[in-house]
């Protein structure tokens, strides 16, 4: 079973972008190209799985004036069908063209931003869709005015997990410490688990994110906006309305865009796969985005249903959701709406994007590394550069970014999410195992609770589903979901509550520390990767599955609310001896001394070596770093770790860079007292 | 070995320099009960410890240091002269002992350790906040929890 919607096109990595020497091509959708190596470079994507009909066209820089002369200049009404570049608009009109518009719409506030990003040069250009989608694509990118075309991936659920809903008085007796009076929240192991057997026999304790203790700090702050990238949330649920984010420049449902942001309507965000309002129509559309924001924020404390990560505390106090949907039932979620959805999360606020969803993890001709994801300088990638080089928040100077790392049991992260700049979840049960469908291994950057529903349905006779994950779903109900599709927003959660905290104790960052806190505030779980568990396959059979093979590739561990919380308060120290070589083994002072890290390097300034009286450079030594100091005092030692594994051949997990202060005495305490 | 290495040399280094009392801006009287926060050691910045030293020869220290969290030691000090001193309740000895000088008003304490100058922390009075003493900052110890040190 998947839960992950899966972008299921596949990808060729595009080569590098082509030199000015190119040749025009004939002009007309007919025209044979050949293999054009300009043409081929131009092009993102393939044709595979790509909607029929439509293209985006990335002019050059000196073209795309031209472009935007056509359509100020025309008389007519309706969309722009013309380029303004001759020879193109005869391609175009060749393949039965219906419009030329901007992908990303003019928004004045961000106008001047969005052009230094060169994210006005991207156009979806849409045509009759009997045309020959390669034909009219190569023919395209023989003009010199136009820079790449990207297919827009014709993107499908591979499969989504059916909704188990949560059955009246179905609510278990809570023995949590939490404050809060949700009902539900002793159903929801996933944040508070007390290893209440009713949910399953083998449950242990602690296997959670570690909420009861973050919530005495925090439970949110409405100053962080969390987007959700999915498909549509549920904006008037009980247990979600009061912590949707609300556009307060638009009036809802008088068909105007009254904020001037380029989009009518959009109140609590926007449907970016039909250009609508959002929308719910029937089945179970909007349950997997109502259930992902209910992870993140779901009201707390309200006497409602259950508790979010960062839902605050019942006084109007939780992170803020913002719905950008992508998907609508079996349909969207095309490159082109995700990229239109990133960037409005960023010019609207969001400081997170929460993404549960990706390209198939492995597939043949797929992405597995790196470098073919940058190579194919999408629209979707450059969107999300665009994000993280957006400050919507005080306390980090840019936007994080977070992907679930895919459900098919496969042994790398699925893309975007595996590429080093954004953060990749696993998924773990309720009893510290990896979940049963989880993919592992390179790419992949920390674990977070997403369930593992046939650990109760296998020993209640396929009755009970509460090893999933419980949240909130459509029509104002509650159920339970797994997936790496539900891990990944605690991951969100728990990094909204940490931007929360910031916020209010005064604490900034950069994008890389905070996501560095985030990687190194984690509990490991290697131990429990020993056994087998069994679970359904796609195919209906009863598996085993051996829990080895998860080994040292879930990422640097699972997250811990707590400790990201007290790692914002502040940097740990390292106790280091004043008068000998000192051998620290980094890894007991990140998370709880357990994490999978592999160090690469560790610097102290000059100046801090003088503080130290240190003559050499520390040296790594295995997972040890040699050090020697001759002096009492202090300095600043910085560690840089990779956060998940290296492929080999592309794909290296992400680089954490965490400093330590040493602190360097003649005598300390055995037991690591002060005194 | 590291440990035995490090006390001593701490030893050896005992009654080299002169106790810290005489060092200018510290020779004022004071009492060394009451509750302190560390408000200097060095350029360290990172660090934030609350001692408490009561009266009837116990004490109590937070401490934000070598780990995320708030940690809760105690134990009994002793004082000869200037000269602080203390066990801590799992039966460690402090690194070292301590030379203790105030302040002109009494409300700033400093502890050179093994009269080391270089090794002085600077301690102001202060109440500790409650969200430490009640453990809100603290580990939590469970039978899920790898690695669980005690403390609060």
């Amino acid at each position: 079973m998947k839960i992950l919607k899966i972008f299921a096109g596949i990808m060729f990595p595009a080569m590098i972008m082509a030199s000015c020497a190119e040749k025009e091509l004939m002009p007309g959708p007919g025209a044979e190209s050949g293999a054009d190596p300009v043409v081929e470079s131009k092009l993102i994507f393939t044709s595979e799985n790509a909607a029929r009909g439509s293209l985006l066209v990335y002019f050059s820089a000196e073209a795309v004036s031209h472009v935007e002369n056509s359509a100020m200049t025309r008389s007519d009404e309706g969309p722009s069908t013309r380029s303004g570049i001759s020879g193109l608009d005869a391609v175009l009109a060749g393949a039965g063209v219906t419009s030329v518009e901007r992908l990303f719409p003019v928004d004045e506030r961000n106008e001047k931003r969005t052009r230094a990003a060169g994210l006005h040069r991207w156009y979806m250009v849409k045509f009759d869709e009997s045309a020959d989608l390669d034909k009219v694509a190569r023919a395209v990118a023989g003009f010199s005015e136009v820079s790449n075309v990207e297919f827009c991936q014709k993107v499908e659920m591979e499969g989504t997990g059916k909704v188990v809903p949560f059955s009246e008085g179905g609510a278990v007796t809570r023995t949590d410490g939490a404050d809060f009076n949700d009902p539900m929240l002793g159903n929801q192991w996933h944040y508070i688990n007390t290893g209440d057997t009713d949910i399953y026999s083998g449950i242990r304790e602690g296997a959670d994110v570690r909420c009861e203790e973050a919530w005495k700090l925090c439970t949110g702050d409405p100053r962080v906006v969390v987007a959700v990238v999915d498909d549509c949330v549920q904006w008037d649920h009980p247990d979600l309305a009061a912590n949707m984010w609300t556009n307060s420049g638009e009036i809802a449902g008088n068909g105007i865009d009254d904020d001037g942001n380029g989009f009518i309507d959009d109140v609590h965000g926007y449907n970016f796969v039909n250009n609508t309002v959002l929308t719910i129509t029937s089945g179970d559309e909007g349950v997997h985005g109502t259930h992902v924001a209910g992870t993140v924020a779901a009201v707390n404390n309200n006497g409602t249903g259950v508790c979010g990560v960062a839902g605050g505390s019942g006084n109007g106090d939780g992170v803020r959701i913002m719905s950008c949907q992508i998907f609508q039932g079996e349909t969207g979620g095309s490159t082109a709406a995700t990229a239109r959805a990133i960037k409005y999360a960023a010019d609207n606020g969001a400081a997170i994007i929460q993404c549960s969803f990706g390209y198939t993890a492995g597939a043949a001709g797929g992405i597995t590394s790196d470098t073919a994801f940058e190579q194919g300088v999408s629209a979707e990638k450059q969107a999300i550069d665009y994000f993280i080089g957006t400050r919507n928040c005080d306390a980090v100077n840019g936007g994080i970014v977070i992907f679930a790392a895919g459900n098919d049991l496969t042994g790398m992260s699925a893309y975007p999410g595996a590429y080093q700049d954004y953060i990749s979840v696993t998924a773990i049960s309720c009893d510290y195992t990896p979940a049963c469908y989880t993919n592992y291994g390179p790419g992949c950057n920390i674990a977070a609770p997403g369930g593992d529903q046939y650990q109760s349905l296998l020993e209640t006779n396929y009755n009970s589903s509460a090893s999933g994950v419980l949240s909130t779903i459509t029509s104002g109900r509650y159920g339970y979901l797994h997936g790496t599709s539900m891990a990944c927003p605690h991951v969100s959660g728990v990094a909204a509550l940490g931007l929360s905290y910031a916020l209010q104790t005064g604490k900034t960052f950069t994008r890389e520390q905070f996501n560095s806190i985030l990687l190194s505030s984690v509990y490991g779980i290697n131990e429990y990767c020993t056994g087998s568990k069994r679970y359904v396959n796609d195919f209906g059979q009863l598996t085993t599955l051996t829990l080895s093979r998860f080994r040292g590739l879930m990422g640097t561990g699972a997250i811990d609310a707590y400790q990201v919380l007290m790692n914002i308060r502040g940097t740990t120290c390292i106790p280091v001896s004043a008068s000998s070589q000192s051998q620290i083994r980094v890894a007991d002072y990140i998370g709880d001394g357990n994490a999978q890290i592999s160090l690469t390097s560790a610097e102290i300034s000059a100046a801090d070596k003088a503080n130290l009286g240190i003559t050499s450079d520390p040296v790594i030594f295995g997972d040890n770093i040699l050090v020697s100091c001759s002096k009492v005092g202090s300095g600043i030692m910085t560690v840089t770790f990779r956060a998940g594994t290296n492929s080999g051949s592309g794909m290296f997990g992400k680089t954490v860079t965490k400093e330590f202060a040493l602190v360097s005495r003649a005598s300390h305490s055995d037991n690591g007292g002060w005194l | 070995m590291f440990a035995v290495l490090v006390t001593a040399l701490a030893f050896s280094s005992c009654g080299k320099d002169n106790p810290g009392g005489g060092d200018g801006g510290w020779t004022g009287e004071g009492s060394v009960t009451g509750t302190w926060h560390l408000a200097g050691w060095n350029s360290l910045q990172a660090a934030d410890v609350y001692l408490s030293l009561e009266n009837d020869g116990t004490f109590d220290l937070y401490q934000r240091i070598y780990s995320p969290y708030y940690e809760h030691y105690d134990g009994t000090w002793h004082l000869d002269g200037n000269t602080l001193g203390g066990t801590y309740s799992d039966g460690t000895a402090w690194a070292g002992t301590y030379s203790v000088s105030f302040s002109g008003d009494g409300d700033r304490m400093q502890l050179v350790l093994n009269g080391d100058s270089s090794d002085t922390s600077v301690f102001t009075r202060s109440e500790i906040p409650d969200e430490i003493t009640s453990g809100d900052f603290g580990t939590r110890t469970s039978a899920g929890m790898a690695g669980g040190k005690r403390f609060l």
